[in-house]
């Protein structure tokens, strides 16, 4: 199966499933450009393969996120293009402190505005910021996943409550705050311990 | 308190910019007035960070497993074809095995074991690689300082394959399946940069050579 050809075609398909929070739709896309991509960086680079898959899995998260966000609503390119224009302020954006030629790294660069590179970024990060990061990860897994599907995948409540197998939506928006509500109690004793 | 007064959804739809302007003005209000609702907010902006954080790292560990996956994959693949190649030891005669695990008698003298080049910081092992058994990996006594070319030749001094190790590396690790060699036999290695080639032998299959 060409899952490149599959995904080219069907572009507005693969960005609803994204924003519908199908899983599939993220390892579609990567098994469809993996290769490719680290060739090209690898070729056009001082990029070893390593490297290459760390930066390529960057970039695969950023194109997730802004997929997510609806910043590719209009997409005019293809997504290959517009995933190797990320992946290229990937690579230049982690070698910031390096001199790095860009000259060769033949790709189009995108008039796209706002597009994450960096999503992660834990320099910039609070301590209350990153504690929460690191909490979510002891909270119970149902309220992980309802916190997850809502806040970072952007669902809907009936949707988490398909995606998640509850009866009603009435019973997520419960939990939903209650979880919010044991992850700050979570926070403060943390805090107050410390 | 969260549930407090439908005090998350209105959180929600603040931070998503959706509050009506009379609910924007009860909103600036409050934060102005309500200690415990501006305490509030600060919370909800750490867990809405927060909770992008967790998320990106939930993500890109879903990416590793699924590259770990296709490296498993890929390698079941790598062997499936390697078998296709090789068949069987039965499939050679003698005469071909002996022929492919013959000398390159010009070669003999030249070998790393014997002559080292000063230019290739390649830290020369006396072992004898068998690629059917093990991956092979080079490793350099310190990064090398230009990029260096590696060629495989069979043992009709035919190139069967190459490939180039970029400057500043340390180590090479190359697999069977990498190299796309379909026979077993005794090969050759020539890793070189501008000044110097420093030759080195492998097999493949060693056990299938005949004994003298």
């Amino acid at each position: 199966m060409d899952y490149a050809i599959q995904l080219e075609k069907n572009k507005t398909q693969w960005i609803e499933a994204v924003k519908s929070g199908d899983s599939k739709a993220l390892e579609l896309v990567y098994r469809a450009y993996r290769k490719p991509f680290v060739n090209w960086l690898t070729q056009q680079t001082s990029c070893n393969q390593d490297m290459a898959l760390d930066v390529f899995q960057e970039s695969v998260l950023a194109l997730y996120k802004n997929a997510k966000s609806g910043r590719l609503d209009d997409l005019k390119s293809g997504i290959k293009t517009y995933l190797f224009a990320i992946g290229k302020r990937v690579w230049l954006y982690r070698n910031r402190q390096h001199k790095v030629k860009t000259s060769a790294m033949e790709i189009e660069d995108l008039p796209v505005k706002e597009l994450i590179v960096n999503p992660s970024n834990l320099d910039s990060m609070s301590e209350r910021q990153q504690l929460v990061s690191q909490l979510l990860s002891k909270m119970r897994p149902s309220c992980r996943s309802i916190l997850f599907s809502f806040y970072y995948e952007n669902l809907r409540l009936k949707e988490v409550a398909e995606k998640l197998n509850y009866k009603s939506v009435n019973v997520v928006k419960a939990m939903k705050g209650r979880c919010m509500e044991a992850l700050k109690k979570m926070v403060y004793q943390h805090i107050k311990t410390a | 308190m969260f549930a407090e007064n439908n005090n998350l959804e209105l959180l929600e739809r603040h931070f998503a910019g959706k509050l009506t302007e009379e609910e924007q003005a009860i909103f600036d209000k409050s934060m102005k007035t309500d200690a415990d609702f501006k305490e509030l907010v600060g919370y909800f902006e750490d867990f809405m960070v927060g909770l992008e954080d967790f998320g990106d790292k939930a993500v890109l560990q879903e990416l590793k497993s699924l590259e770990k996956t296709i490296q498993q994959e890929e390698k079941m693949e790598g062997l499936q074809n390697l078998w296709k190649g090789f068949f069987d030891k039965a499939d050679y005669t003698l005469e071909q095995l002996a022929a492919l695990f013959r000398p390159v008698v010009t070669y003999e003298p030249l070998l790393a074991h014997a002559h080292r080049g000063n230019d290739i910081p390649l830290i020369v092992t006396e072992k004898e690689w068998d690629m059917a058994v093990e991956d092979m990996v080079l490793t350099f006594s310190e990064p090398i300082s230009s990029d260096f070319s590696l060629a495989i030749e069979n043992n009709q001094r035919q190139v069967v394959w190459t490939s180039i190790i970029p400057e500043a590396s340390i180590d090479f690790t190359l697999t069977l399946q990498d190299t796309n060699i379909q026979a077993p036999g005794r090969y050759y290695f020539k890793l070189s940069n501008d000044k110097q080639t420093l030759l080195q032998e492998f097999f493949v299959h060693k056990d299938w050579m005949p004994k003298p």
